[in-house]
């Protein structure tokens, strides 16, 4: 049977998912929870696809059985994967710099596909959590710092300035401030190197809050 | 000589807005050479920050050259603060510097060789020699994938810091980027014969109207990226902390930018002047090269020619040290970070040759914070040599019956790119 994906049609069997059915004609449709023959669960809904109608199917776990048409390229479509990924991310306790899965992390690689802010450079970072440059006594402020610079300066050997600006969820901030106090640093050094880049932004008061409210309760 | 008054309002091919203003008024030429950059208070703003940050923000004066300004910037605070280096990391901060005074220098070439050969700009030139024009970009390349190997990121290299040279580097990238700057020499040579031809004089027999120069004094007769020591071509040799004696910094009403003499006359930094001092150095194959493209140390516009030849010989010698570092070493050059107790005071000056010329960086640091800084660029020391320069140029456009305004317009501006294509560091 025939099944048309954003106007590219393909011939597929019977039961077939609509996620193999769009890797046949090359359509990459963006997905978090599917590992294909073992969980095919659509609890993401990362994967979500519309008929040209507007009935929305998650393309994990949707089996053709007659010929459709359907559409996995829409503005609207990218807002709801959007959406559903922030919730999604809202419940992950983000400690990139504990993490020890740099650069294979699912969560970090579809925050940058979807737009998403929140994770930090740490992610991106090639040092392993054991080579940390903060325990080398190099403030670092990747902790802080939104991702999506493929961590360029650290693998340059140097360490993060933070120059994209700060990430805007506040316990994820606090939480990093814990980590700096934990690892013996000044947290007027780390707001002072922070203010070379983000002076003229808003969310620095973000960070200079969430910095207070951590050596209150310190 | 009738009188005349032109404007070159913000000189083409120029990065940063320059205004140059040729009033000539029975027998007198004056120019008044404007930048019209806004200032930027570099010098101002990082008082009170932490030394440590201050070469990463000061490595912002220049995004062409970058390297120089890091180097220059953590060698004033490392003075400053008391910290030497170990001698393989100072000598990696050397190579870097070296490969950027290449990369530089070869660019400004390609930028300026239109002037020389007709084409008006780069644009026009590239469609007119599409073949040597891919050969010298593909040159450049190599350059930078041999500064990517020492160094990482070109631009605002994040590995180099105060006590720090945070990029690995193994013997097998130090033989990479020896042999690539092998192949960069071979290639320069190959490139000579096509450019011997093409590369005409501009303005033959025009002479330098000041030669005063100005260059660092070599280290035990050995290229000096770094030094202790300021050498002027007048035989007078001034230590780096005492160059404010010899040095005038003064402010002019119609540029934004400092002017500074030399005992209250102009003198010119650049890779004219290095070569002039260092022509003992030079090898026989890069001697050859300046007899082939016809060098005249005198004439201001052959300053392309000087760092065309700079770049041949600072190839072969890079590529010699870093064959002899890698033989050195066993494996690889860890990382470096020293213990960060920067809380010192002290005074530091340094000395870096810069693609453009002479670099200062000056600083006083008191409790690990940055009191005072000042920075001398090779552009301001150029500024006022490149206004007498200038005028000799205009009178002697008049003497050869140069008359048309657009032909010294040309003359004016290929002038000021062949000094300097670059010029947001004088406003920093």
């Amino acid at each position: 049977m025939k099944v048309k994906i954003d106007g590219k049609e393909v011939e597929v069997e019977p039961g077939t998912t609509l996620l193999s059915a769009a890797e046949k004609v090359g359509i990459e449709i963006p997905r978090l929870c599917v590992i294909p023959g073992l969980y095919e669960g659509s609890s993401c809904r990362v994967c979500l696809v519309k008929t040209p109608a507007g009935r929305l199917f998650p393309a994990c776990n949707y089996r053709v059985y007659r010929d459709e048409e359907f559409v996995s390229n829409s503005l609207d479509l990218w807002e709801m994967r959007r959406v559903n990924f922030e919730l999604i991310l809202k419940f992950h306790r983000i400690e990139c710099w504990q993490c020890y899965r740099k650069g294979q992390c699912s969560l970090a690689t579809l925050s940058k596909e979807l737009m998403v802010e929140g994770i930090p450079v740490c992610s991106e970072c090639p040092l392993s959590p054991s080579e940390c440059l903060l325990q080398k006594g190099i403030l670092c402020l990747g902790m802080i710092t939104q991702s999506g610079c493929r961590a360029e300066c650290l693998f340059s050997g140097g360490e993060c300035w933070g120059c994209r600006g700060p990430i805007s969820r506040r316990d994820l901030i606090e939480r990093a401030f814990e980590h700096y106090i934990e690892l013996g640093y000044d947290v007027k050094a780390v707001i002072s190197k922070a203010e070379i880049f983000w002076n003229s932004l808003s969310e620095l008061k973000i960070v200079k809050e969430a910095a207070d409210r951590v050596v209150d309760r310190e | 000589m009738s009188s005349m008054r032109l404007v070159i309002e913000e000189v083409p091919a120029v990065a940063g807005k320059v205004n140059v203003h040729v009033d000539r008024d029975r027998g007198k030429v004056r120019i008044e050479f404007g930048v019209v950059q806004e200032p930027r208070f570099f010098e101002r703003f990082l008082k009170g920050r932490p030394a440590v940050q201050v070469p990463y923000v000061m490595s912002r004066i220049c995004g062409v050259c970058s390297v120089v300004h890091l180097t220059c910037s953590i060698e004033a605070v490392e003075k400053a603060l008391g910290l030497v280096p170990k001698p393989e990391i100072h000598m990696l901060r050397s190579i870097a510097k070296g490969l950027e005074i290449v990369q530089n220098n070869f660019i400004h070439v390609l930028m300026a060789l239109p002037d020389f050969t007709g084409h008006g700009n780069v644009i026009t030139f590239s469609k007119a020699y599409p073949g040597l024009f891919n050969r010298m970009m593909e040159t450049n390349k190599m350059i930078l994938e041999a500064y990517n190997r020492i160094g990482g990121r070109f631009v605002h290299t994040p590995s180099l810091g105060v006590a720090v040279h945070g990029k690995p580097v193994s013997r097998y990238e130090l033989q990479t980027a020896s042999r690539l700057l092998r192949q960069v020499a071979r290639e320069l040579e190959d490139l000579t014969l096509n450019l011997e031809d093409m590369w005409k004089p501009l303005a033959e027999g025009f002479t330098d109207p000041a030669p005063e120069y100005c260059c660092l004094n070599p280290v035990e007769n050995w290229y000096p990226f770094f030094s202790e020591e300021l050498r002027f071509s007048d035989g007078n040799v001034v230590k780096a902390e005492n160059y404010g004696e010899v040095l005038n910094e003064r402010n002019v009403s119609y540029s934004n930018s400092h002017y500074v003499l030399y005992r209250n006359s102009p003198f010119h930094v650049g890779s004219r002047a290095r070569l002039q001092a260092y022509v003992n150095m030079l090898s026989q194959s890069v001697l050859e090269l300046e007899k082939t493209l016809r060098l005249d140390f005198l004439n201001p516009f052959d300053n392309v020619k000087s760092q065309y030849i700079e770049v041949a010989y600072l190839a072969d010698i890079l590529s010699h040290s870093l064959d002899e570092l890698a033989a050195s070493i066993r494996g690889r050059i860890e990382p470096f970070y020293t213990e960060r107790s920067f809380n010192n005071s002290g005074e530091g000056v340094a000395l870096a040759a810069a693609p453009r010329g002479v670099l200062i960086h000056h600083y006083k640091i008191t409790n690990g914070r940055l009191e005072y800084a000042n920075i001398i660029t090779p552009t301001v020391m150029n500024a006022r040599h490149m206004e007498v320069a200038g005028e000799a140029l205009v009178k002697w456009a008049y003497d050869n019956g140069i008359e048309c305004d657009e032909r010294v317009k040309h003359l004016v501006s290929a002038l000021v790119r062949a000094y300097d294509p670059c010029l947001p560091c004088s406003v920093h």
